[in-house]
């Protein structure tokens, strides 16, 4: 009995916390997970499972709230076909909608993704019409999908790349060759937010003699990265959740499972099992905790979450990376401190959302739009009269389907100035004996407009205009 | 089915179940075990690594914090990929809490047909 265990750090996936959650709440033993974040984790059917840092439902509402700021609608989703994966783009899903956008392509790979799968994902996504990308996976192909998407030009002008905590994670820990620097410029990632502290500073000064002969990546030293201070705090936190524990005349004892008595002896050894008789008191003063560690004040609300969500949104930029801004569940995006917000009023109106510039992929400052006419989704189809007057402006060429002209010389040279493709298809309109009623094509294109997006009706309007 | 009776059996060969007796202490124990579960490789678990033991042994070297309990730190690696890294985990913690957890399935498999 010597070795039965109160509590368990971790476990570290989300797809073990799952599997482990089952057997936790039978045996009655706190789970305590700095890393496990799934949302599906801090559900009420695995009470003794505890995220001891931030639920990821919080980085999806970050997310979400960052295209909504940015104003587009439409985001792809890249993602580890895991529960990790699987639950976080749920959960990013149902922020969307609260925002009125939404996932247009869910695009999953397995947890061991190869280069030639990611190569064939990647060309299905850059086929469809969302700009907007985000990368969600603690797999070890994360990085890949970014170096697979320089070799097919998709890390250029008009894309958005934005990657869940792997990725800040991934920088703080490791060395990044610069290889993978190149391929990640102008990446927008997020990194749970833990205040300045003397306990923190006191902690990363401490973290170069504890890591002293550890190695990296290469001959680097391991970075001490968020998630290593929750981990730390993890800990504290339990340690004192015992402590009051035993105060209160908590016993450690541990009884077998009586439901599976009968069936001892027999070649499974149920005896085995061990139920913590004490575990729902140790539970109890795990969630009372209120306690300051190195990651600021820990105490958890009547969900199951700890206090004040925040991340820091993050771009890549050159050797390193730009802080442009905080989100928090609070106040949304601010490019203020979490705490100074926290004494004041909350305020999520949409004039008071902020974040400093960023450089986008392709090392433009420009926002990009965040959509294009997709190349394998329907053509933009343009009504053309075919006249027998003003030829010169607009007209047939005999036997074909080309349309000469003032008016069609006009709309290439513009189609050829915008910085994407527009597949488009000229639809001839009249039988060329008598000049069509063009009130009437306006009519049959408006009558057409509810199949077409608004951005295409506005454009068509303005073609038929001019012809 | 059949895959989960051989996981039963790798874990039964680690040999690593106690006897089920009940323990009471009524006093402040000495030490209390905790476990941790990670991966020592991965991005997260080798940082975590350091952190954890570096708590353990700031919370031990300080009285005030258990008021002279101690905390005992079993620390297993599991690798990342879920199911087998539970199976390679040959800890008593993990065994246990995998064979309770196969036990599940093997019942559930009884109620709900699944």
């Amino acid at each position: 009995m010597e070795t039965d265990t109160v509590a368990i750090i971790g476990p570290q996936s989300s797809v073990t916390a799952h599997v482990i959650s089952f057997v936790a709440n039978e045996l009655e033993v706190p789970l305590l997970s700095y890393s496990a974040t799934d949302p599906t984790l801090s559900s009420l059917q695995f009470p003794y499972f505890i995220m001891t840092s931030r639920n990821d439902l919080y980085q999806m509402a970050a997310i979400a709230d960052i295209v909504e700021y940015y104003g587009w609608r439409e985001v792809i989703a890249i993602y580890g076909d895991d529960d990790y994966g699987r639950n976080g783009i749920a959960a990013l899903s149902d922020k969307l909608a609260e925002r009125r956008c939404k996932i247009s392509y869910k695009a999953p790979l397995t947890p061991t993704a190869t280069q030639q799968e990611i190569t064939d994902l990647l060309v299905e996504v850059a086929l469809t019409e969302s700009r907007i990308l985000v990368v969600h996976t603690f797999s070890r192909w994360g990085p890949v999908v970014f170096s697979v998407a320089q070799h097919l030009g998709m890390m250029g002008p008009g894309y958005v790349w934005i990657a869940t905590n792997w990725l800040s994670t991934l920088l703080e820990t490791d060395y990044v060759s610069s290889d993978t620097l190149d391929d990640i410029q102008g990446v927008l990632t997020l990194r749970m937010y833990t205040p300045d502290s003397e306990l923190k500073r006191k902690f990363i000064s401490r973290w170069s003699n504890l890591t002293r002969g550890t190695t990296g990546y290469g001959l680097n030293p391991i970075g001490l990265s968020t998630y290593g201070l929750y981990a730390y705090d993890t800990v504290w936190l339990l340690a004192r959740a015992i402590n009051a524990f035993l105060d209160q005349g908590g016993n450690i004892s541990f009884s077998t499972e009586s439901r599976l008595a009968k069936l001892r002896g027999g070649s499974l050894h149920l005896d085995a099992m061990n139920i913590f008789n004490a575990g729902e008191l140790l539970r109890e003063n795990i969630l009372q905790a209120n306690m300051t560690g190195v990651t600021g004040q820990l105490k958890f609300n009547p969900d199951g979450n700890l206090i004040n969500p925040a991340y820091e949104v993050i771009n890549v930029i050159g050797n390193g990376i730009r802080k442009i801004g905080y989100w928090t569940n609070y106040s949304g995006l601010s490019v203020v401190p979490p705490e100074t917000l926290y004494s004041n009023p909350p305020n999520r109106s949409s004039s008071s959302q902020n974040l400093y510039s960023v450089l986008w992929p392709g090392q433009t400052a420009q926002k990009p739009r965040g959509w294009v006419f997709p190349n394998n989704g329907r053509q933009l189809r343009i009504g053309v009269p075919n006249r027998v007057s003003y030829r010169d402006f607009v007209s047939q060429v005999p036997g074909t389907d080309m349309f000469t002209g003032y008016c069609i010389d006009v709309f290439t040279a513009a189609i050829n100035l915008l910085p994407y493709a527009v597949p488009y298809k000229l639809i001839p309109y009249g039988d060329g004996i008598n000049n069509p009623s063009c009130t009437e094509l306006v009519r049959l294109i408006t009558a057409g407009v509810s199949i077409l997006k608004q951005n295409f009706a506005d454009f068509q309007s303005t073609m038929v205009l001019y012809f | 089915m059949k895959l989960i009776w051989v996981l039963v059996l790798v874990v039964c060969y680690n040999g690593v179940c106690l006897n089920g007796v009940t323990t009471n202490v009524t006093t402040r124990p000495p030490f209390v075990n905790i476990g941790a579960l990670l991966s020592y490789n991965s991005t997260i678990g080798k940082v975590a690594k350091v952190a954890i033991q570096a708590a353990v042994d700031d919370v031990n070297s300080d009285p005030s914090v258990l008021g002279g309990t101690k905390l005992r730190l079993q620390m297993q690696n599991a690798n990342n990929s879920g199911f087998l890294g539970i199976v390679e985990c040959t800890s008593f913690i993990i065994s246990c809490l995998f064979f309770s957890f196969l036990l599940q399935i093997h019942f559930l498999d009884f109620k709900d047909g699944l």
